[in-house]
């Protein structure tokens, strides 16, 4: 029995979800049920809309995921390395970058092995790579491949899709009546990434966290020599990372629409003032219905009439860091255990920020 | 293999962006803020799938390498079995789903590569290319509640506000759902003219009065996934043929109900198409 289940992979799964609907359609009478029945055209709607729902994640993901792999072959051809070059050759004109590099080089020295200021460093990435949640797992690969610590890449991840202008920018559009919606959130969002990172870089070795499949990929990485055609081997770095991204966001498409087609929403939402029901109720919303952090602040504000403003706040916060979609995109790289981790504390941690903001205002 | 297929997602993905930009058709996933990212990013997916498509012919050509696909034979079993649960007996699906099952190594190899999850991948191109693009229906909106009142659209109330007293009759659903947010007493709004579209809809919760029924639209924030239902009641003339779902146009006038709740006297309704723009952004 133990065998049996350890060779049922998930695609075997899939492949048996697929066989048991076939099964169901036929056991229900094939097409003239769905065409004739009044249930049947009820399920049929359900299927379109499910399909309308599937696509509109892919369609809206896809620019940012295009751009987060353009971003991701630039690093892995060693982009910012010729910049920094040419910034420092013509410094004089290209002052403010020449500025912030010599900066960030002097601090480099000064705090070399100190926990603290690499991860606070890397947090800040976000703010010069403005690219929501889908578009930074490619680029948290590449800088895993470039030789990052797993709890560095995790403080990426959670704090880039906060901590970056046009996130800032749509939250200020959307909360201008109330600006310490905006400053709660980013600092929240710095700090329970940090906070996050930092516990986990406690844990030797590191790699224990990285998926053995990604794993492997590091080590070949290691092995490989660059190519003598730049533009050949962008072309494959390109290829490989959409390809190996883009199944995975159909994948977590395909999850989040599904809970959305089947799952009614007003279970959730009908909750509304109490301060304690009303957090939990908006963040399983953030995480069931999987939206782009660039945007998020427009939808939270449609909620903010009916909802405390801890629970706005925490949908605000949760939402970015985790949601189906993005752990999907996640399991790519990190086991399983990690994400269970790291799912856990920014729930605990963006619940608490939400209450202590409940409790004050 | 996986170069190739990558090239040939590229370039699906790439035209299917191209089309739906070019047909007004985007609007039906996403919010129009994302029209010109969504279009560049088209264009460089289909540039690089050319560009890649091209390297791969062209390296193949150099190399005369040989396909390494090919059909496992318990696979193949597997596809006869389903077939002929169409044809002849549903038993023959329970069959198939025991050769799943049953552990084989050259079978289990063949789920290492991937074939389904690249299968996924295609299926998902293709649906998205052939099957004509679809707004949400009422099913979606029943599994999320529906708002009478106000919610917040920024946009809109500022210029729904500005122009309050003189003619209302442009007003879109969206305006009259974010001006009242502004002003909730249903007074304020009693007599004024009213002429909006929106899709018809009947939630069970409600307990709507017979001849009550609710014109609905979608509001957007990102795309359809957060798609919430805004609402308006409506009477329905006596003897109106209209279904859940139906597209209509209403004329009429602001007047209250037996609960002081804000409805829409019908004077005038006609059957329309689905907008290019079903949705409120």
């Amino acid at each position: 029995m133990k065998k049996l289940f350890s060779t049922l992979n998930i695609n075997k799964s899939i492949l048996l979800i697929l066989l048991a609907v076939i099964f169901l359609y036929q056991i229900k009478g094939g097409y003239d049920y769905f065409e004739f029945s009044e249930e049947g055209q009820i399920i049929a709607l359900r299927l379109q809309d499910f399909i309308t729902l599937v696509l509109s994640i892919i369609v809206e993901a896809f620019p940012f995921i295009i751009l987060g792999v353009s971003l991701s072959t630039l690093i892995a051809l060693n982009f910012f390395g010729w910049l920094k070059r040419k910034i420092y050759n013509h410094k004089k004109i290209l002052f403010p970058l020449y500025f912030i590099y010599e900066i960030s080089g002097r601090l480099d020295r000064k705090f070399k092995s100190n926990r603290v200021y690499s991860h606070v460093k890397v947090s800040l990435l976000g703010v010069f790579l403005p690219v929501c949640e889908c578009g930074n797992i490619p680029v948290a690969r590449r800088l895993l491949l470039g030789g990052f610590s797993v709890s560095q890449s995790i403080t990426f991840l959670l704090a880039a899709p906060i901590l970056n202008p046009i996130t800032f920018l749509t939250t200020l559009e959307a909360f201008n009546y109330d600006k310490s919606v905006v400053v709660i959130r980013l600092l929240a969002g710095f700090i329970i990434a940090n906070l996050i990172g930092i516990i986990l870089s406690y844990k030797k070795p590191q790699n224990e966290f990285l998926n053995l499949d990604f794993y492997q990929e590091i080590c070949d990485m290691n092995d490989h020599k660059h190519t003598k055609n730049r533009f050949v081997e962008a072309i494959g770095i390109f290829q490989r990372e959409f390809i190996e991204i883009f199944k995975v966001l159909i994948f977590g498409a395909l999850l989040a629409a599904a809970s959305q087609t089947f799952i009614p929403r007003d279970i959730i939402t009908t909750i509304g003032q109490n301060p304690l029901l009303s957090i939990l109720a908006m963040l399983l919303l953030a995480f069931v219905i999987s939206i782009c952090s660039n945007v998020d602040a427009f939808f939270a504000l449609s909620y903010a009439n009916t909802f405390t403003i801890g629970s706005v706040l925490g949908f605000l916060i949760f939402g970015p860091m985790i949601d189906i979609k993005i752990l999907t995109m996640m399991r790519t790289t990190y086991k399983t255990k990690l994400l269970a981790i790291v799912t856990l504390l920014v729930f605990l941690l963006s619940f608490l920020t939400a209450l202590i903001v409940n409790f004050i205002k | 293999m996986r170069d190739f297929l990558s090239s040939i997602v590229l370039i699906g993905m790439g035209l299917y962006g191209v089309l739906l930009y070019l047909t007004n058709k985007l609007s039906l996933y996403i919010h129009p803020r994302f029209f010109e990212e969504s279009f560049a990013a088209s264009i460089v997916a289909l540039l690089m799938g050319i560009v890649s498509l091209g390297y791969f012919v062209y390296k193949n050509k150099n190399i005369k390498q040989k396909s390494k696909f090919s059909i496992n034979n318990q696979m193949l079993l597997i596809l006869v079995l389903v077939i002929l649960s169409f044809v002849i007996n549903t038993l023959f699906l329970v069959i198939a789903a025991f050769l799943i099952i049953i552990p084989n190594k050259e079978f289990n190899k063949l789920f290492k590569s991937d074939v389904l999850g690249n299968l996924l991948i295609v299926a998902t191109v293709l649906v998205g290319l052939i099957l004509p693009p679809k707004s949400l229906s009422s099913i979606t909106a029943s599994q999320r509640s529906i708002d009478l009142n106000s919610i917040n659209l920024t946009q809109n109330t500022i210029s729904a506000v500005q122009n309050f007293n003189k003619s209302t009759s442009n007003y879109s659903l969206g305006d009259w759902i974010s001006m009242q947010s502004f002003n909730p007493d249903p007074l304020y709004y009693k007599d004024k003219d009213v002429k909006i579209s929106g899709f018809l809809y009947k939630p069970d919760n409600l307990n709507l009065p017979e001849n009550v029924v609710l014109i609905a639209r979608f509001v957007v924030t990102c795309c359809a996934v957060d798609a919430r239902p805004v609402g308006l009641k409506v009477t329905l003339p006596e003897n109106a043929e209209f279904k859940v779902d139906d597209w209509v146009e209403i004329t009429g006038k602001f007047g209250l109900d037996d609960k002081n709740e804000l409805i829409v006297i019908t004077e005038g309704i006609v059957k329309i198409d689905i907008p290019s723009s079903p949705y409120i952004f």
